[in-house]
């Protein structure tokens, strides 16, 4: 056993047998940090835990906080949902919480799914745009120097698509990390 | 099921609405909690930033995912709140800059009276270790984990556990000039 590892293991016992409340009684070879660690007990003792009346105070703040949610929740998802069953109305906390479990999951999944449909046109659409713009540039740059080379300058418009479809990707990131 | 697994069962329990579930949350976590707030803020303003501790996972709790284990997540959460408490307290004193080294304003407190100054300046050595040194002593203290349980949290040896602890002591005594 090296001297560190002995010095570890001293001091784990020192400190398990102050937590404990018996004699703790250091060895002059940790004489110094066993101080230290007397020092950090008395600053954080976990004996002394929490008053009882802090957290029956707390247990009933978390009540109130909790019951605000689900108000707060149940006139959102009203709100938003006009026509809904009692049963999704009183599900309104777990529709908060967990948008993919509970006995609304089957309509989130299908929005979802609706979502995602929508994006992807829009990302489809925003890459046909911008290979019309390319094309456009393209042609228009032939007219002015009057040359009819017929082809397009691909890295440009290569580029024009990656920009574009990076774009509408971190749009869709953030409204998904919003949402 | 091992007790991590079923915190996580009770967090999901809770994300799906079962307040009771937060609720039995809350009573294994507030002990650690408190213990973990008592050792890095003031006396006085441990019960408020334990309150918005909690608080806040009630509000975020829904944005668990599962990544890592609830207490990971929960510490997450108690170590910004303890931060966000000494920001604002910056802002007020109209200090220049963020930071947890606070020993003038702990002198000053009330609640700090008695022995006050060993207090402060045992915390406030403290609160300017590592990252990894203050977790370790707060297993083993706010926790009240063995160093046979943190080693194995840790996914590392017994010994190296230890010798980790000792470094951790030895920094806080560096820290505080004894």
């Amino acid at each position: 056993m090296t001297d560190e590892t002995k010095l570890d293991n001293e001091l784990a016992a020192f400190t398990d047998r102050l937590l404990a409340g018996q004699d703790a009684q250091s060895t002059p070879e940790i004489d110094a940090l066993a101080q230290v660690v007397r020092q950090f007990h008395y600053l954080a003792d976990p004996a002394s835990g929490p008053d009882p009346a802090f957290r029956d105070r707390l247990a009933q703040r978390l009540d109130q906080e909790w019951a605000a949610i689900q108000a707060e929740n149940q006139v959102t998802s009203v709100e938003s949902q006009p026509v809904r069953s009692d049963r999704q109305v009183d599900s309104g906390l777990s529709d908060l919480f967990v948008p993919r479990a509970g006995s609304g999951s089957r309509r989130k999944i299908r929005n979802l799914r609706r979502n995602r449909t929508v994006w992807l046109t829009a990302i489809a659409a925003t890459i046909t745009v911008a290979l019309l713009v390319a094309v456009l540039i393209d042609v228009g740059d032939e007219s002015a120097t009057g040359t009819a080379s017929g082809n397009l300058d691909w890295p440009v418009v290569v580029g024009i698509v990656v920009v574009a479809f990076l774009g509408v990707l971190v749009f869709w990131l953030g409204q998904r990390s919003k949402s | 099921m091992n007790a991590d697994g079923n915190e996580e069962y009770l967090a999901q329990c809770a994300q799906q609405g079962d307040r009771e579930a937060f609720m039995k949350l809350y009573d294994l976590y507030i002990d650690k909690v408190y213990n973990r707030v008592k050792s890095k803020v003031p006396a006085s303003y441990v019960e408020d930033v334990t309150q918005e501790v909690f608080i806040a996972v009630l509000r975020s709790l829904h944005r668990f995912e599962y990544r890592s284990r609830f207490s990971t997540w929960l510490y997450t959460i108690v170590n910004r709140q303890i931060a966000d408490f000494y920001r604002q307290r910056n802002r007020a004193s109209d200090a220049p800059e963020v930071s947890l080294d606070h020993v003038d304003y702990f002198l000053s407190d009330s609640a700090f009276s008695e022995h006050g100054e060993e207090r402060a300046l045992v915390q406030k050595a403290f609160n300017t270790l590592p990252d990894h040194y203050q977790e370790i002593i707060l297993l083993r203290f706010a926790d009240g984990l063995t160093f046979a349980e943190i080693a194995e949290q840790r996914e590392q040896s017994l010994e190296a556990t230890k010798s980790l602890y000792r470094r951790a002591i030895q920094a806080l005594r560096d820290e505080m000039g004894v």
